[in-house]
């Protein structure tokens, strides 16, 4: 059985001091499990993943069902299949311009609510399936990493697999302000993250489970432990061990983890997989890849979290491709017409001009509605709040003036390119100055292209009685080519080439 | 920056917080009452119980206590509430060294005897007045009522070489003043009883022009009219004595520049006196008493304007001329186009005065303006004199006599002005003898 | 379309203006006990530095085009210096020591944020240096609460007082002559946790400051023989320093272990200066020093790793 260690996370970041605390569900949430919506239309781009577009393989006019595949990756493209959320009609087919700056082909679908699914989408028999079976679904079922990474599950199980890493890592942590999608889904489908679980794991090769969550989710640590007691005979050989660290923002995020909890700082090139022997993996797009094994089911919906800066808060369950706008009109309690929202979590988030032509992604896990937005031309106290706070450990302050005055050379020198963007500092800073946006766009300026370890989506099975694509396969070799993923944040496409 | 929740909730926060810290320190204030009473009554008993042993101090608030420049004074109690007497805390000015010296004087409430008196426990210890000092006056009047005068050392009545009683001096009251004021506006007088041929009373003040300045013996008591060493009143009190005691102003020893070694605690100049003794020593010889002075004294100044002189308003409440010669000749013709003086003239003729000796019948001298006078009152031997008064005090409210310290007259005026002081508060105070 | 913002889109609730109005609040019970104490001639000092402070931080931000923060912090410090005053304090020399805070300490040295020492400490000492008041013999609480003739002509000589005869719960409830607003040991701490309630002070760092300060004050009572560290602890206005001047951001730069190393470095000097120093200076020069010694400390380890980064990359 588990058995739960705590671990020291690092001081740094911050618990939200506001009177909201962040991760608290409102009570609303709690009378009603989980409210779904059932958008009129979908958005679908083809590129919801850090990696190459997907190419549509629908027309103009097709109708599609719930689970159908309507983009496939490109012969050997980093890539994961992108599938219907709902039943209906392609009415369009062409790109869009995503909050983060990317331009993407997108499909556009009419729904006719009914709700038909795709022929392959049913209760799989037997869910004892093989490591490279398991691949094949997470693959061909277009799970990509759901904590806002974006990177192809299936390349993380191989890079994993290359570096031959002994723990599998289940991020149950999330700190970001307002969400707690992650929670419900923790809370509602405690079985799917535990099987999930074991069956990356098995895919990776591991047999250590870690699951990193918050001492204070009693509630969601009550819920995994009774999962694992009833799916014990379904694991034996695994070892889960629970991982406590505190509740800060960016927890989450791969390098506070490998700080955290193996206490290492990693460089620049290095990943916990090669340099901790560990694959993170988020508890959502565990519970998707459970989802997609045991239901054959794609990644074509998610939990999203809807906020406001005062305190309401909400988690639906839409499809991928859901248009801002129909998410918010279908959500009781929120209007949109006054106030800005924000794709993604309002730290790190992206302001949406257009919200009708804007959908949630795979990667989308809130959207937040903003009311007062405060900037104040005030100066610097000097207080030093945001080096406290800085996950990395640079001068927020010190970098800010010195790349506001060209001394960038001098801003580099004192480490501005570790910035990660979090938003921590601006957050904390009480004259309100917008720090990660200026040393964040240079930190990301100065970040290495292409140096990040080599990863491909190849390498894995088929299996027979399970279609996820209508597309090609994977082709030989010599057609995958070499892409960089080197991991950046996507936020405000920072990314510049 | 502050959203208006914030802004209401701190300025709530600020009030309550205010009222509250108003609460506790005010309830802590009341707490601590009793621990600062005790507190206070233990320093004050551990400061005064040598002078007035009582069982607690309240101290006296009085606008009084300002005006005799008393820095506290303090009423004893009994266990039972009912005043033991008082504790007076005065700073006087030590004349020898002129550094401040603080005493602490006990006074008894029923009896007005004094109890104890002692050096401050703040007193800095820079007067030359030392604690024996202090014990000696309070040996000599301990158990004894307040006020308190001091004697200055007797002569032997047969010490020839010391005492010359001049002849032919007619008995009465005679008077001299000058005829100048000097430059503070002072016109100096002497006032001389004489009985049995003997000078008995002798008592040298001045009054000023400007009739809203009072006396000098007053201002000096007030500490407006000061001079080098004791007090101008004092000094005034001792010569007068002295020359009471020698019965010659010769014997004053007075040198070329108007001053004299030879009595303890006069460093003013005393030409001005002398010369006034003289006056009065020869209008006694010429039987010229203090009426017929005054009446001389208005004849000239009635020629002189050819006007009332009441009108002139040149007399004072003390019934005094107050009249100076300035810018008038120092003498008037004479019919025979001789010159007199205006002594003369008050006095008669120059021919009567023609075995005397004295700088004072010089025609036309101005008098010195370094004159000082009046300090009066004082007892020697068992013949009792008419008294005048000391610190301010009648002569009659003395009650104590001593002799002071031996060889230091300046130390025992001081201490003794301070007893008296005490007195003069008291009195005002608990209208003692009212 | 709405103005494009850049995230973050939300703020934390604790700004500037919200610290500078926290430690507003959690100064007016040391304000209360200094007009309770001292009437009349202790509110109009307070209020007069605070706007004085206010004002000359207003006017230098106009002159010099520059933006001032949350007009709350002056406020704020020109409290913090007439609290720090004797209750006597003519109304010029107190002037003098705000102008020369805000104009001198602040200003020149390049306006809010950019000054290495406390203003207030600063603007104190200034009149410590140049104005030696007789902080010896401070007025008595509770005594003369409507004079106001020392604004202009100042102390009226009270006489100084032995605190060794006081009663504990005397000096705990600040019955005893000294500055207007630090005496009161128990709205001090009232004012402590106020501030650390309202998380704008971190419980640990006034701990670790009064924490050291204690035990190196009775390891010299047990070296000594004596017992001080009582009488010191209530009657040097050590806990006004805890509360209102060690931690503020001139000061100390963050809440994280340099802070504590601050606050053990503060209460070191402090100690030290115990053995010469009385009164103010006991309760700013640490702080004066600790401040200097911070950005010194913190200028040489910035130039120690951009030296030894320049060399790795010249071997490299």
């Amino acid at each position: 059985m588990s058995v739960g260690r705590r671990s020291s996370s690092f001081y740094k970041g911050f618990n939200s001091d506001n009177a909201l605390d962040f991760s608290k569900r409102s009570s609303f949430d709690r009378d009603v499990m989980l409210e779904r919506v059932y958008p009129r239309r979908l958005i679908l781009p083809m590129l919801q993943h850090h990696g190459d577009e997907c190419i549509p393989n629908v027309k103009v006019g097709e109708s599609v069902t719930i689970g159908q595949c309507v983009g496939a990756p490109a012969p050997g493209a980093m890539a994961v299949p992108v599938h219907a959320g709902i039943s209906g009609t392609v009415t369009e087919i062409r790109p869009i311009v995503l909050p983060d700056g990317r331009t993407s082909m997108s499909v556009f679908i009419e729904g006719d609510r009914k709700r038909t699914y795709h022929p392959t989408v049913r209760p799989r028999n037997n869910v004892n399936v093989s490591a490279s079976t398991v691949m094949g679904i997470v693959r061909d079922a277009g799970i990509v990493g759901m904590g806002g990474e974006g990177i192809p599950t299936i390349v993380k199980i191989n890079r994993a697999k290359r570096f031959k890493v002994k723990e599998l890592l289940v991020n149950c942590l999330q700190s970001e302000p307002f969400a707690d999608s992650d929670y419900l889904i923790i809370d509602e489908y405690a079985d799917h993250v535990i099987m999930g679980a074991v069956a990356l794991a098995g895919s990776c090769g591991v047999k250590i489970i870690n699951i990193l969550i918050s001492k204070d989710r009693k509630k969601e640590i009550t819920a995994l432990r009774s999962a694992m007691e009833r799916s014990f005979s379904m694991y034996s050989g695994y070892a889960f061990n629970f991982i406590y660290l505190k509740p800060r923002f960016p927890q989450g995020y791969y390098r506070m983890v490998a700080r955290a909890v193996y206490g290492v700082n990693l460089e620049e090139g290095e990943c916990l997989e090669n340099r901790c022997r560990a694959v993170l993996f988020n508890c959502s797009t565990v519970y998707s890849c459970w989802n997609a094994i045991s239901e054959s089911m794609p990644l074509v919906s998610r939990t999203i979290s809807i906020s406001t800066e005062d305190g309401l808060l909400r988690n639906v369950v839409a499809p991928v491709g859901t248009p801002v706008s129909e998410l918010l009109d279908n959500v009781n309690g929120f209007k949109s017409s006054s106030r800005i929202i924000v794709w993604g979590n309002c730290l790190t988030g992206l302001q949406i001009d257009n919200p009708e032509m804007t959908p949630i992604i795979k990667t989308t896990s809130g959207i937040c509605l903003i009311t007062d937005v405060q900037d104040v031309n005030a100066p610097c106290i000097g207080c030093g709040k945001c080096s406290d706070v800085c996950p990395v450990s640079v001068e927020p302050d010190k970098l800010y003036m010195l790349i506001n005055n060209g001394r960038e050379k001098d801003a580099e020198r004192l480490g501005a390119d570790k910035c990660i963007s979090c938003g921590a500092c601006s957050y904390i800073c009480p004259s309100y100055i917008k720090l990660s946006s200026v040393v964040g766009q240079f930190a990301a300026t100065k970040r290495k292209k292409g140096s990040f370890p080599y990863a491909s989506v190849g390498d894995c099975e088929w299996v027979d009685d399970l279609s996820l694509l209508s597309a090609d396969t994977v082709s030989s070799a010599e057609s995958r080519k070499p892409v960089s993923d080197t991991i950046t944040l996507p936020f405000e496409g920072w990314e510049t080439e | 920056m502050l959203s208006r929740d914030n802004v209401v909730r701190f300025t709530v926060e600020a009030i309550l917080f205010f009222i509250l810290s108003a609460f506790v320190v005010v309830g802590g204030i009341l707490a601590t009452n009793s621990s600062e009473y005790t507190r206070l009554q233990a320093g004050l008993v551990e400061d005064y119980a040598d002078v007035l042993p009582a069982y607690s101090y309240e101290e006296v608030q009085s606008a009084l206590v300002e005006g005799y420049g008393i820095s506290n004074v303090y009423e004893g109690l009994d266990e039972d509430g009912n005043p033991n007497g008082f504790v007076v805390e005065i700073e006087i000015t030590d004349h020898q060294t002129g550094n401040p010296l603080n005493l602490v004087i006990g006074v008894d409430y029923n009896t007005a005897q004094l109890t104890g008196i002692e050096r401050a426990p703040d007193d800095q210890g820079m007067s030359a007045i030392t604690d024996e000092d202090i014990q000696m006056i309070y040996n000599q009047t301990r158990g004894q009522q307040i006020p308190v005068a001091y004697g200055v050392q007797r002569q032997d009545a047969d010490d020839t070489a010391e005492q010359q009683v001049l002849s032919g001096l007619n008995d009465g009251i005679y008077y001299a003043q000058t005829l100048s004021a000097d430059r503070s506006g002072y016109i100096d007088y002497v006032e001389m009883s004489i009985e049995n041929g003997m000078i008995t009373m002798v008592q040298w003040d001045a009054f000023n022009v400007d009739m809203n300045i009072k006396n000098r013996r007053e201002s000096s008591l007030d500490g407006v009219y000061e001079v080098s060493g004791l007090n101008w009143a004092s000094q005034s009190y001792i010569l007068c004595h002295a020359l009471m005691d020698v019965q010659n102003p010769d014997l004053l020893a007075m040198k070329s520049d108007g001053t004299t070694d030879i009595i303890d605690g006069v460093s003013v100049n005393i030409r001005t006196f002398v010369e006034l003794c003289v006056e009065c020593i020869e209008n006694s010889r010429a039987e010229f008493d203090k009426d017929m002075y005054f009446a001389g004294m208005r004849e000239i100044v009635d020629n002189l304007f050819e006007g009332d002189f009441e009108s002139l308003g040149v007399v004072n409440d003390d019934g005094f001329i107050v009249f100076t010669f300035d810018g008038y000749p120092g003498v008037f013709a004479l019919p025979d186009g001789s010159q007199m003086n205006v002594r003369q003239k008050i006095t008669g003729d120059m021919s009567d005065y023609s075995d005397f000796d004295s700088t004072a019948a010089d025609g036309g001298e101005q008098m010195s303006s370094d004159s000082r006078g009046n300090e009066d009152g004082i007892r020697t031997g068992d013949t009792a004199y008419e008294a005048d008064s000391i610190d301010g005090i009648p002569m009659a409210e003395v009650n104590t006599y001593i002799d002071g310290i031996e060889g230091d007259i300046m130390s025992t005026s001081d201490i003794v002005s301070a007893i008296n002081t005490t007195y003069r508060f008291l009195k005002d105070y608990l209208n003692w003898m009212a | 379309m709405t103005e494009r913002v850049k995230a973050p889109f939300i703020h934390t609730e604790r700004n500037d203006a919200y610290s500078a109005a926290a430690h507003l609040v959690s100064i007016v019970p040391a304000v209360a006990v200094g007009v309770v104490f001292y009437g009349l001639r202790a509110i109009v000092l307070i209020l007069f530095c605070a706007l004085l402070f206010a004002l000359s931080d207003d006017v230098c931000s106009r002159i010099r085009h520059s933006s001032r923060g949350s007009i709350l912090n002056p406020l704020f410090n020109g409290a913090v210096i007439a609290l720090l005053l004797p209750p006597d304090t003519p109304i010029y020399v107190a002037a003098s020591g705000v102008l020369f805070a805000s104009i001198v300490v602040r200003q020149l040295s390049g306006g809010r944020g950019s000054s290495f020492i406390n203003a207030a400490c600063a603007g104190r000492l200034f009149i410590r240096i140049v104005f030696p008041l007789n902080e010896a013999a401070l007025a008595l609480p509770g005594e003369h609460r409507v004079y106001l003739k020392s604004l202009i002509m100042g102390s009226h000589s009270p006489e100084p007082v032995d605190l060794s005869q006081y009663y504990f719960s005397e000096l705990l409830m600040g019955r005893f002559p000294s500055f207007i607003g630090t005496s009161c040991s128990v709205i001090l701490l009232a004012g402590m946790i106020y501030l650390i309630a309202k998380r704008v002070l971190k419980p640990y760092l006034p701990a670790c400051y009064l924490g050291m300060l204690t035990l190196l004050l009775l390891i010299k009572d047990i070296y000594l023989g004596t017992s001080q560290t009582g009488m010191f602890l209530l009657t040097s206005g050590i806990l006004f320093t805890a509360s209102y001047l060690l931690f503020d951001d001139d000061t100390v730069k963050s809440f994280g272990p340099v802070s504590v190393v601050q606050a053990f470095l503060c209460a070191a000097l402090t100690f030290l200066a115990s053995f010469r120093m009385t009164g103010v200076d006991l309760l700013i020069i640490p702080v004066l020093i600790t401040g200097v010694l911070t950005d010194v400390l913190d200028f040489t380890d910035k130039v120690i790793k951009v030296t030894a980064e320049d060399e790795a990359d010249a071997k490299s």
